[in-house]
C-alpha cells in the first residue's frame, strides 16, 4: 500500500502523513465527510498568529519538528511540535528569545538543546492557522488516530511580502500501537478527489509557500570514484565557495558562532585541498590562492578561539558568582569584538572581494597545469587514496615519537596532519567501504578532539591572562580577578589532563584495527583503481 | 530516565489512582512518560481505555523486552504511553524465578522500556514478590500510597526495614491516601505525618467520590476535575517528587538515613496508638481484627514497652 509522504514507520514513532486538498473542496466539507465515515470526536483549532522559527541550516525541520512562537494572553509562548499531531511542548519565553539558553530550564529546553545546539533561532515565516482536529475513536471511546484539517496563510518574516494563502492540509497521525487504524484510513483519504501528498507537512507547506523552505544545499558533492581529478576537485572547490558565500552574511551580522565556524572550516578545507591535490591546477594558481586563503583563514582564527572561550565560560556560569562572571565575560567579549571587526574589515576589503571573484572565475574556466609540473589525467580516487595513505602512515608514525615531554609546537604539527587527513577523507566518503571509513574517521575524530581541546586550553589560558591585565586596571573587579585566576588554574589543569590523552588517542589511531582499515581503504583502493 | 514504582503491599490503597494521575501530570508537564500497568487486574489499562493484552508475553520477552515494547500503546494524552497489563502477569514471579538474578532482568527490562521516555511509572500489584524486589533494585523511587491507619503505617515501616536490609538504591517516599477527615484516627495520622516530611510527602489525597468517579468516566482526575482538592493533592505530590528525585538519587542513602526514617515512622505509630491513660478496655472483650492480625510488621524496639497499651481484649 502506498502511504502519504513524510511517513515514518519506525517501531516507536507512529506513522504520519499529510495531504493537500485542492481549492474545489472546503475544509468543512472534508471534516463532515470524514465524520460520516468514522466515529470521531471533534475539536476546533482556533485561529492563531504564529512565527515559525528554525536555525540557519534548518536543524529543526530536518529533525521532523517545528518550533513556533505565539502570543497567548500577552505572553510569548514557544512551542516545540513533532510532526505527530500531539499537543506541543511549550514554555513562556522572552519575545526576543534567540538561543536555547534563553529558554527557561525545563522540558522544552532539554528537547531543543541537542538539536539546535549553539545556533540562533531565526524567524522563518509569519503565519496564521486554524482548523479542526478529529480524534478517530474505537468502540471504547479510545483515540486510535488523529486527523488535523488545517488552513491558513503565510508570509516571509520581515520581508514585507504579502500574505500567501495555504490551502487545506489533512494530517493523519497514528497513535502508537494502533497502526491498523492508520492503515485503514490512508486509502480512504487518498481516494478523495483532489488530494495530493504534502511531503513537508502543514508547517513545511507554510515555509514553502513563503519561499522559505528551499535553503542553499551546502553539502559537498557526492563524487563518483571515476571522476577525473581536476573536475572532481573543481566541483568540491565550487561547493566550498558556496559555503563561504552562504555563511558570510550571518558571520558579518554576528548571528551565531556557527556562521564563523562553518566559514572558517570552508576556508581551511579550500586551502588544504589546494595544497594536497596541487598538480591538477597550474602551480602559480595554487600558490596564489593558497596564500590568499591562508590570509583570510588566519583572520578567522582569533574570533573563533574567543567564541569557543565564551561558550566554555557559559558552562562555568553555575559555579561562579554572577557578577564576576559578567565582568570576565564582558572583557572576553570586548576582545572578541575587536577580532570580529578586524575580520569584517578584511571581508570588506578589495583584496577579499578580488579573491572571491578571481577564484570563482578560475573555477568556472580552469586552466590546465603546466606541461612540466602537471600530471597525466588521472581519476580523483587514485590521487586521494595515495595521499590519504601517506598521511595516515605519517600520523601513525607520530605515535612513536610523541610522549609527555613533546613540545606544544610538535603537537600542533600532529594536529594539522590529522586535520589534513580528515579533510581529504571527507571530500570523498563515497570512495570507501562504510565500515573502514567509520573506523578511520572515528579514530581521527578522537585525535582531533583531544588535540583540539588541548590547543583550545592553551589559547584560552593566554586569552584569559589578557583579560587579567584589563581587569586589574579596574579596582572594582578585584573579586573577578580572583575568579579569573581560578579559571586560569582550571584551564591549566584541563590542559594537563588532555596532555595525558594525547598519547592515548594517537595510539588508538596507530593500532592494528585502524591501520588495517586504512590499508584496506586507501592502499588497496589505490591499487584497484590503478589496475582498472 | 527516572523510574517511579507506585507500590504498597496492601491492596485497595489507591495505587492505580495514583499511577493514572501522576502519569497524566508527568506527561502534561512535557515529560515523555510511560506507565506500565503491572497489575493483572489491569485497572490502569481500563482507566485509559486500553485493552489489557500483551501478545507473545513469555519468559523470553522478559529478557529481550521485545513483546513488551511492541505492546506499548499511546494514550489519548500527549506524551503519555501505556504498557498494558496482561492476565499472564500473574505468572511473572514464576517466570522471574527461572533467572539466576531476577533483579538484574527487571533492571535491564526497565532500561529497554525506558529508552524513549523521561519518566517510567509502574503501577505495581499488591503483595511482595520477586518482581517487587527487582523494582526496589531498579527504581529511582518507590512511592507508597498509605491509608492513615496503624496497619498501613506498619507496612511502610516494614518496607523501610526491608529496603535497608536489601540495600535498595531506591528512594522510598509515602503519602497519605484516602484520607477521611471525619475520622479521628485519620486526622491524627495526618497531623503526625506532617511532622515527618523526610518520609511523607505533603500532598494528602482525600477519600472522595470524585476519585471513584475516575473509573466511571475512565479519565484521569485532572482531565475532568482539574480544580478538585484530590487533583490538587496529586499535583502537589508530583511536584514534590520532581524536586525530591534528583537529590534522593544522590548517594545519600546511608544506613543511618534509613534508621532515621524507621525511627520517624516508629514515633509516628507510637503517637497514633492509644496510651494507657487514653485506653481503658473493659475486661473480657475480644480483640479487634486490626489489632490481632499478624501482619509481620517489623519489631521497632518499643513493642514491649507499648504492649500494655494494646488491648488484649476488644470492647464488649
Amino acid at each position: 500500500m502506498r502511504k502519504g509522504a513524510g511517513v515514518n514507520t519506525s517501531r516507536s514513532t507512529p506513522p504520519e502523513s499529510a495531504y493537500i486538498v485542492g481549492d474545489t473542496v472546503s475544509a468543512e466539507t472534508i471534516v463532515q465527510s470524514l465524520q460520516a465515515l468514522v466515529p470521531t470526536r471533534r475539536h476546533a483549532l482556533r485561529r492563531q498568529r504564529l512565527t515559525l522559527l528554525d536555525t540557519f541550516d534548518g536543524r529543526i525541520r530536518r529533525a521532523g519538528a517545528s518550533v513556533t512562537r505565539r502570543r497567548v494572553n500577552g505572553t510569548a509562548m514557544l512551542a516545540w511540535q513533532t510532526r505527530r499531531g500531539a499537543p506541543p511542548v511549550t514554555a513562556a519565553v522572552d519575545p526576543a528569545v534567540a538561543f536555547v539558553w534563553d529558554i527557561p530550564e525545563g522540558v522544552l529546553q532539554r528537547r531543543l538543546a541537542p538539536i539546535v545546539g549553539v545556533r540562533r533561532l531565526l524567524s522563518q515565516v509569519e503565519a496564521e492557522e486554524h482548523g479542526t482536529l478529529l480524534d478517530v475513536l474505537d468502540g471504547q471511546g479510545k483515540t486510535r488516530a488523529r486527523l488535523r484539517i488545517e488552513s491558513g496563510r503565510t508570509r516571509s518574516s520581515g520581508s514585507g511580502q504579502s500574505w500567501q494563502p495555504v490551502p487545506t492540509v489533512i494530517t493523519l497521525t497514528s497513535l502508537r500501537g494502533y497502526a491498523d487504524t492508520y492503515e485503514r484510513l490512508v486509502p480512504i483519504i487518498r481516494s478523495r478527489p483532489d488530494v495530493e501528498p504534502c511531503p513537508e507537512g502543514f508547517h513545511g507547506e507554510m515555509l514553502r509557500r513563503a519561499g522559505a523552505l528551499e535553503g542553499a544545499d551546502l553539502s559537498l558533492p557526492c563524487l563518483d570514484g571515476r571522476v577525473e581529478a581536476a573536475e572532481g576537485v573543481r566541483r568540491i572547490h565550487l561547493a566550498l565557495l558556496g559555503v563561504l558565500a552562504a555563511n558570510e552574511p550571518g558571520l558579518r551580522a554576528d548571528l551565531d558562532t556557527e556562521f564563523l565556524h562553518d566559514f572558517r572550516v570552508a576556508v581551511r578545507r579550500t586551502r588544504s585541498l589546494l595544497r594536497q591535490i596541487r598538480n591538477v591546477f597550474p602551480s602559480d594558481v595554487v600558490e596564489h590562492f593558497s596564500n590568499e586563503f591562508s590570509w583570510i583563514g588566519r583572520l578567522t582564527g582569533p574570533p573563533r578561539d574567543l567564541d569557543v572561550l565564551l561558550l566554555d565560560l557559559r558552562a562555568e556560569r553555575p559555579y561562579m558568582p554572577a557578577r564576576d562572571m559578567e565582568l570576565i565575560t564582558s572583557a572576553v567579549r570586548a576582545l572578541r569584538l575587536n577580532e570580529h571587526e578586524a575580520l569584517v574589515a578584511a571581508l570588506d576589503s578589495p583584496r577579499y572581494r578580488q579573491l572571491l571573484g578571481d577564484w570563482m572565475g578560475f573555477l568556472e574556466r580552469p586552466t590546465a597545469p603546466d606541461a612540466d609540473g602537471g600530471m597525466a589525467p588521472r581519476v580523483l580516487e587514485e590521487i586521494v587514496s595515495r595521499r590519504a595513505w601517506r598521511l595516515s602512515q605519517r600520523l601513525a608514525r607520530c605515535a612513536s615519537d610523541i610522549d609527555d615531554e613533546t613540545p606544544a609546537e610538535r603537537l600542533h604539527e600532529v594536529r594539522i596532519l590529522a586535520k589534513k587527513l580528515r579533510y581529504l577523507v571527507d571530500i570523498a566518503p563515497s570512495f570507501y567501504e562504510a565500515g573502514d571509513l567509520t573506523r578511520v574517521v572515528g579514530s581521527l575524530k578522537k585525535v582531533q578532539r583531544v588535540f583540539g581541546d588541548y590547543n583550545d586550553a592553551q589559547i584560552q589560558e593566554t586569552r584569559l591572562l589578557e583579560c587579567l591585565r584589563s581587569l586589574s586596571a579596574d579596582h572594582d573587579g578585584r573579586s573577578a580577578l580572583f575568579a579569573l585566576g581560578g579559571l586560569v588554574e582550571r584551564t591549566r589543569q584541563r590542559r594537563a589532563c588532555l596532555r595525558d590523552q594525547v598519547v592515548e588517542s594517537l595510539a588508538r589511531f596507530s593500532a592494528g584495527a585502524t591501520q588495517a582499515a586504512c590499508r584496506r581503504a586507501f592502499r588497496r583502493r589505490r591499487s584497484q583503481v590503478r589496475s582498472r | 530516565m527516572s523510574v517511579i514504582a507506585i507500590y504498597n503491599m496492601k491492596g485497595g490503597v489507591g495505587k492505580t489512582t495514583t499511577a493514572v494521575n501522576l502519569s497524566y501530570l508527568a506527561a502534561a508537564s512535557g515529560l515523555r512518560t510511560l506507565l506500565w500497568d503491572l497489575d493483572p487486574q489491569a485497572a490502569s489499562s481500563f482507566a485509559f481505555r486500553i485493552r489489557a493484552r500483551v501478545s507473545g508475553f513469555s519468559r523470553e520477552s522478559l529478557r529481550s523486552g521485545d513483546a513488551l515494547v511492541e505492546a506499548i500503546k499511546e494514550t489519548d494524552y500527549a506524551n503519555l504511553d501505556l504498557l498494558p497489563a496482561d492476565f499472564t502477569y500473574r505468572k511473572l514471579d514464576r517466570l522471574l524465578d527461572d533467572f539466576e538474578r531476577p533483579e538484574r532482568i527487571v533492571a535491564a527490562l526497565l532500561r529497554t522500556l525506558g529508552q524513549e521516555y523521561d519518566t517510567v511509572l509502574l503501577d505495581c500489584p499488591a503483595g511482595f514478590s520477586l518482581l517487587t524486589e527487582g523494582l526496589f533494585a531498579a527504581a529511582d523511587a518507590v512511592l507508597v500510597p498509605t491509608i492513615p491507619t496503624i496497619l498501613s503505617l506498619r507496612m511502610v515501616a516494614r518496607l523501610v526495614k526491608w529496603a535497608d536490609r536489601s540495600d535498595s538504591p531506591a528512594a522510598l517516599v509515602a503519602f497519605l491516601s484516602m484520607v477521611d477527615r471525619r475520622k479521628g484516627l485519620h486526622r491524627r495520622a495526618a497531623e503526625c505525618c506532617a511532622d515527618h516530611r523526610e518520609i511523607f510527602l505533603e500532598g494528602e489525597v482525600p477519600y472522595a467520590s470524585v476519585v471513584e468517579e475516575m473509573t466511571v468516566r475512565r479519565l484521569p482526575l485532572p482531565a475532568f476535575a482539574p480544580r478538585d482538592p484530590a487533583t490538587r493533592a496529586f499535583g502537589d505530590i508530583w511536584s514534590q517528587l520532581q524536586t525530591l528525585l534528583p537529590e534522593r538519587r544522590a548517594p545519600s542513602r546511608s544506613p543511618r538515613r534509613w534508621r532515621l526514617v524507621l525511627e520517624a515512622i516508629e514515633s509516628l505509630i507510637a503517637r497514633l496508638e492509644p496510651t494507657d491513660a487514653e485506653w481503658h478496655p473493659p475486661q473480657g472483650s475480644a480483640p479487634t481484627d486490626e489489632d490481632s492480625r499478624d501482619d509481620g510488621a517489623p519489631t521497632l524496639g518499643r513493642e514491649d514497652r507499648r504492649s500494655p497499651a494494646i488491648p488484649s481484649q476488644g470492647p464488649s
